[in-house]
């Protein structure tokens, strides 16, 4: 018995030090790595030329130094986000919550609540939501500048960029009360093409999705049910060869009594956020990936989460809260770093960092 | 078909956090076991297609990144000797506390005797699996196991008296 203890007691603490550990990208391991035996054969070809008599080598082809990958991600949030202020797109400032600067004009249409944002937080898509298409999905750069249309035929909602920015995921709109006749759109951004999945026999009702860190996978909440709305979520696989959403898998169930309201894909982790909607509270839920078991439960708030959004650190959190319903303007909008949530200001649109 | 990077990066992405754990538990300080285990990988990465040849790569990350906490270890030790003091490792926050007793007296145990309890209770080697991987006779594993276990649960006021280790 006591092998138990002392082994439950082992493995918890390792969860903890799992749980805490910050991986740095793979990237700056391999750099570190090269970076390394270049010095070693630096060191060893001066040695040559020393022992040989010959010239130490002073124009190396250096390889540049790597931009100083940090061991850890660093500790600060990004000093800015974008949101939906007044049907624009703009960007906000995270410390004061107040519009550094507009990146779009007045709205043609109904406004612009939907848009992306590259990982290096260099491009900005959005698209300008008409109902009768209009429109299109653009791209302006995140310091301000004339925005570029880059998919003239799209009409499109709930904009989500892969983490290596090369495919833009998107929902068609409908137009005159008809419904869109797919159900997801992928914009490959190098390409130009797009690859389109049509709804399955069951015609779901979609709400939010995120990108898996591969840029494989498309997480997404599906509402159902007749009378009490209910939600689940679901996993599809974009580079399989499913043409329909009915190549999805289903995510494991919330908790009981718990609805699906976010997701968001941890960058670095592969880690999968899940915000809920329970009968007493409001959680957000950590799994390991599509299909893991359930790792914590970090957060509980009192009302209703709405979207979820990681910096490209993967270490603050982005997402507002609000009684469900209720206007943009009346929502508040915060920031977490994994141990206090700090209330950014209220009246922001889909707040995306 | 996965490239090379793919296949290394899929490996540190399921990896990582796992060692870190238990090279936590070893250590008892997340920093140091986050820098003990980063090295590891950076070494793994420099050699990947021969180490990812090999039947279980983590294996081969979790020796070096042993290794590396012998390192720190030692290093922590000589200063102990030097200065006089040591200050203690610094804890992470919001620890149970029971997990905090855990780590602290895994600390007073020697180093050689927390990596078999950690091989043994976390990895869970068997004891001939234990001896193979540190490469040591499998009667002083099996000699540390028993001394660090009864370390253990008399710091952590738990009842040893029981039939002998017999995992072997």
């Amino acid at each position: 018995m006591l092998d138990d203890r002392l082994r439950q007691q082992l493995a918890r603490a390792a969860e903890h030090g799992a749980e805490a550990a910050r991986p740095p990208e793979p990237t700056a391991i391999r750099r570190r790595s090269r970076t390394r035996r270049w010095r070693r054969a630096a060191a060893a070809a001066a040695t040559a030329c020393a022992l040989t008599g010959g010239l130490v080598v002073a124009g190396i082809d250096r390889p540049p130094e790597p931009a100083a990958p940090a061991a850890r991600p660093i500790g600060t949030a990004p000093a800015s986000f974008l949101a939906g202020v007044g049907g624009r797109v703009a960007v906000v400032s995270t410390a004061s919550g107040k519009v550094v600067r507009y990146l779009t004009q007045a709205p043609a249409g109904q406004g612009q609540f939907y848009f992306a944002l590259s990982e290096d937080r260099g491009t900005v898509w959005f698209s300008d939501v008409d109902v009768c298409g209009h429109s299109g999905i653009y791209r302006v750069s995140y310091q301000g500048g004339a925005a570029v249309r880059v998919d003239r035929s799209a009409n499109a909602e709930a904009l989500t960029v892969s983490q290596d920015g090369s495919k833009l995921a998107y929902r068609p709109l409908g137009c005159h009360g008809g419904g869109p006749s797919s159900a997801f759109a992928v914009l490959d951004l190098r390409t130009g093409k797009t690859r389109r999945w049509a709804y399955s026999q069951r015609g779901e009702v979609l709400g939010p999705m995120t990108w898996s860190p591969d840029g494989r996978h498309l997480a997404y909440i599906e509402f159902f049910g007749n009378g009490e709305l209910r939600t689940r979520a679901w996993l599809l696989d974009t580079t399989g060869p499913g043409t329909s959403l009915a190549a999805s898998r289903p995510l494991p169930p919330p908790d009981k009594g718990c609805q699906v309201r976010g997701l968001a894909w941890q960058p670095g982790t592969g880690r999968l956020a899940i915000s809920e909607a329970c009968p007493t509270s409001h959680q957000l839920v950590v799994v390991d990936g599509p299909g893991g078991k359930v790792l914590s439960r970090p957060l509980r708030v009192d009302q209703s989460f709405g979207g979820l959004h990681f910096d490209p650190s993967g270490r603050h959190l982005l997402y507002t809260t609000g009684a469900p319903g209720i206007p943009f303007s009346a929502r508040s909008t915060w920031r977490w770093d994994g141990t206090r949530a700090v209330e950014i200001g209220r009246g922001y649109a889909m707040p995306t960092w | 078909m996965a490239s090379v990077t793919d296949d290394f990066d899929a490996f540190y992405a399921a990896s990582y956090r796992r060692l870190v754990g238990q090279l936590f538990v070893v250590l008892g300080d997340l920093n140091e076991a986050e820098d003990v285990v980063q090295e590891a990988f950076t070494r793994a990465a420099a050699r990947w297609p021969r180490v990812r040849a090999y039947e279980v790569p983590e294996a081969w990350v979790r020796r070096v990144a042993l290794n590396q906490a012998f390192t720190v270890l030692r290093r922590a030790k000589r200063q102990l000797r030097l200065l006089g003091q040591l200050a203690p490792g610094r804890e992470p926050p919001e620890l149970p506390s029971d997990v905090v007793d855990l780590l602290a007296a895994m600390r007073r145990l020697p180093a050689t005797q927390r990596e078999v309890l950690v091989l043994h209770y976390l990895v869970e080697l068997t004891l001939d699996e234990v001896a193979r991987h540190l490469r040591i006779p499998g009667g002083t594993a099996k000699s540390r196991l028993a001394r660090g276990r009864r370390a253990l649960a008399r710091a952590l006021g738990l009842d040893d008296r029981r039939e002998d280790v017999h995992r072997a």
